[in-house]
């Protein structure tokens, strides 16, 4: 056995500190000036803005890495993210996918997380619900990490319902429609109020009225409800509201931000949006009625019911990006206990349980406990599958036919149907 | 003629590498892109006309092909028709001329999306501007509603936005039409309209017809005025062929389809242009010499 000498250990320190100071040198040549993240406006306000402040301010400080947010709308975000995605090398390090477009096709152009899972995890896993987790992943690999879910409840202006001597929303939905023309009128400054608004090209609120009556569009397991007598009721009630001039008579050309435009100036009484809008809806900066919107679930056949749709977003890494292991480390900083409260704050809706509980948001967010609820009873209104824009469309297609009178509601449910079968996967 | 030696050749190389690059290559690429099945990511192979096949089936194809049509005829004419008319006025001599040619070019500094969504809101059938008086008259626009309304808005817009071009040609031409010619029809008893359909007409009509081919090529491929109006709704019965290659190639992520629909505009659009062009060339210089 050689014996160990003062010279050898000398030298042996000299190399293991070059050694050192070489991976040092080369880690920091890899660490890169800044992290490119495409995004919602909404996921960066949530994440930098708000009552809670900027929660990426200490990971920014401790590493040195600046944030570049690019903001997209919800389908040039996907579109964006899957092209840079598909390059032999994109600047995005960082992009934000919507549950229903995790597909397995999608899916398999972002970094498997698990590596980074088992070398680096994330606080307390378990505490982020398991059906978000799932919509990320694929044969049991997770490629998406869950940051936002957008569970939708109903805003209501409380000093429009007032003027018309309306003490809440309809609390069944037969009686929906009731309520909504009691609140179609012309208010006392001269705006036309409409009772109702939403977005002309989604299909959210056709599949929530639809679930309400009892029905669906399509089930967890891909059998398409369209032609049953739930969507069937839910095209009839939009028809109604739109023939009755109790939606806005260019709703079919409203975009969202038209939408909360049009709440924050009393020119609607109620819409159908996540819980976390009513921080935008009742903000003095930009709203008519601060403070006067209200939530409420809504309302389904029975009294009591909760019907909720909801979208989740999760974050994902392109395989073709630099810089894997410093956008981990964002993402799993953004998902800590103490980020998921802040971002809560700041009108973020929570994937991790225990945010509910948080006595800060308890405090802050009086509408915990409803969105607590409302999220056990949530569904996403269509199951992720490679031809769902296709499907949307469709679906699109046939209610702003049935709602203008072009079909029947009987004629839109039947074509409906017809169309989704064939895109059902095997 | 002229032949060009390998010297000529090597430096005019640049351009042409130049234009090879930038748009045969890539012209070239969707061309075989329209032969395969192709999605993010992944292209299974070729397919051979199966994209071609399945979009001339398809019946959303064919409105956003004849809507387009449509549109092109409507937006080009009648943006030329003003385009003319209003130079016409100017050349003969308007106060605060610069100030108002000033004036006419803005809407072309003006980007398309701002563009819209003011159009979009001065026509909000509440709060519009526009909208409002025009309903009050009893002529409102349902543009978001009915599917004709939308694409003659779609066009006003269109016209609005891209006549500074078509009038800067126009105008240009008349001044450089010499003043001869309208001094001696003056001798002659011409009339005025006989003055501008004799002589201005004839003088600037090969301008106009380089205005005229311009914006056919262009307005083809109308998107922003559709998209962000009425998202080619409802029912996608304002659909355009632009917004159709968007939906199949980004929507859909079905990059064959939308290559082939691309390959189709190009097509129909050059097909249309020549024939509209060439028989506009006969007839205009025809009469013209």
């Amino acid at each position: 056995m050689r014996a160990i000498t003062r010279r050898g250990v000398l030298l042996g320190a000299t190399g293991v500190a070059a050694a050192g100071g070489l991976a040092l040198r080369v880690h920091a040549a890899d660490k890169p000036g800044k992290l490119t993240i495409l995004a919602h406006r909404v996921h960066q306000l949530v994440c930098t803005e708000g009552p809670a402040g900027d929660a990426t301010k200490p990971w920014r400080e401790q590493n040195g890495i600046a944030l570049e947010w690019v903001t997209l709308d919800l389908n040039a975000i996907r579109d964006r993210l899957m092209r840079e995605a598909s390059l032999s090398h994109t600047d995005i390090n960082v992009g934000f996918l919507l549950n229903t477009a995790a597909v397995p096709e999608a899916l398999a152009l972002f970094e498997p997380l698990d590596p980074f899972m088992q070398a680096t995890p994330i606080e307390d896993p378990d505490d982020i619900s398991a059906g978000f987790m799932q919509a990320f992943a694929y044969k049991g690999v997770q490629y998406g990490m869950p940051f936002r879910q957008a569970v939708n409840a109903l805003h209501w202006n409380a000093a429009l319902f007032n003027e018309r001597g309306v003490e809440a929303p309809a609390n069944t939905i037969d009686s929906f429609l009731d309520v909504a023309r009691k609140l179609s009128f012309t208010n006392k400054d001269g705006t036309r109020v409409y009772a109702f608004a939403a977005e002309g090209d989604n299909y959210t609120v056709m599949v929530t009225m639809a679930r309400a009556y009892g029905g669906d569009l399509i089930t967890e397991d891909y059998r398409v409800l369209a032609d049953q007598p739930g969507m069937i009721e839910a095209l009839k009630l939009l028809r109604a509201m739109y023939q009755e001039k109790l939606v806005p008579p260019n709703i079919t050309a409203m975009s969202q931000n038209d939408l909360i435009g049009a709440m924050q100036q009393g020119q609607v009484a109620m819409e159908q949006f996540p819980f976390g809008r009513t921080v935008l809806f009742n903000d003095p900066k930009s709203s008519k009625y601060p403070g006067q919107f209200k939530l409420a679930m809504f309302p389904g056949k029975n009294l009591g019911d909760v019907v909720s749709t909801a979208e989740f977003w999760g974050m994902v890494i392109p395989k073709t990006a630099a810089a894997k292991d410093w956008s981990w480390s964002l993402m799993r900083d953004l998902v800590s206990k103490q980020n998921t409260v802040m971002e809560t704050i700041n009108g973020n809706g929570p994937v991790r349980v225990s945010a509910y509980s948080a006595p800060e948001i308890v405090r802050q967010i009086p509408y915990a406990a409803m969105e607590a609820q409302a999220l056990k009873a949530a569904r996403v209104p269509m199951p992720a599958f490679a031809k769902a824009a296709q499907a949307k469309d469709i679906c699109v297609e046939e209610m702003q036919a049935a709602m203008l009178g072009m079909k029947t509601p009987e004629q839109a449910g039947k074509s409906m149907a017809q169309r989704l079968r064939p895109l059902m996967p095997a | 003629m002229q032949r060009f030696s390998l010297g000529r050749l090597l430096m005019l190389a640049p351009a042409h590498l130049l234009l090879l690059c930038t748009i045969a290559l890539p012209s070239l690429y969707v061309l075989w892109l329209s032969f395969t099945e192709s999605t993010y990511g992944s292209i299974s192979g070729y397919v051979g006309f199966s994209n071609y096949a399945a979009m001339l089936a398809d019946r959303y194809f064919w409105r956003a092909l004849v809507n387009t049509l449509i549109v092109v005829n409507v937006v080009v004419y009648v943006e030329l028709a003003l385009a003319v008319g209003i130079a016409v006025v100017f050349v003969q001599g308007v106060p605060f001329r610069r100030v108002l040619i000033a004036i006419m070019l803005m809407p072309y500094a003006i980007s398309e999306v701002v563009a819209v969504v003011i159009w979009k809101f001065m026509m909000d059938p509440d709060i519009g501007m526009i909208e409002r008086p025009l309903a009050a008259l009893g002529l409102p626009l349902h543009w978001a509603v009915d599917p004709s309304a939308g694409l003659a808005l779609v066009c006003i817009i269109s016209v609005w936005l891209n006549m500074p071009f078509s009038f800067i040609i126009a105008y240009a031409a008349m001044r450089g039409v010499p003043t001869e010619l309208y001094e001696a029809a003056h001798v002659d008893g011409a009339s005025g309209w006989q003055s501008f359909r004799y002589i201005t007409l004839p003088v600037i009509f090969p301008a106009l017809l380089v205005a005229l081919i311009f914006r056919y090529i262009v307005a083809f491929r109308l998107f922003s005025e559709v998209w962000l109006l009425t998202g080619g709704g409802p029912a996608r019965m304002t659909e355009v062929l632009s917004i159709y290659l968007y939906k199949q190639a980004f929507t859909y992520a079905d990059f064959g389809r939308g290559a082939a629909a691309g390959w189709i505009m190009v097509l129909a659009s050059g097909v249309f242009a020549v024939a509209y062009v060439s028989r506009l060339n006969r007839a205009g210089f025809g009469r013209g010499t």
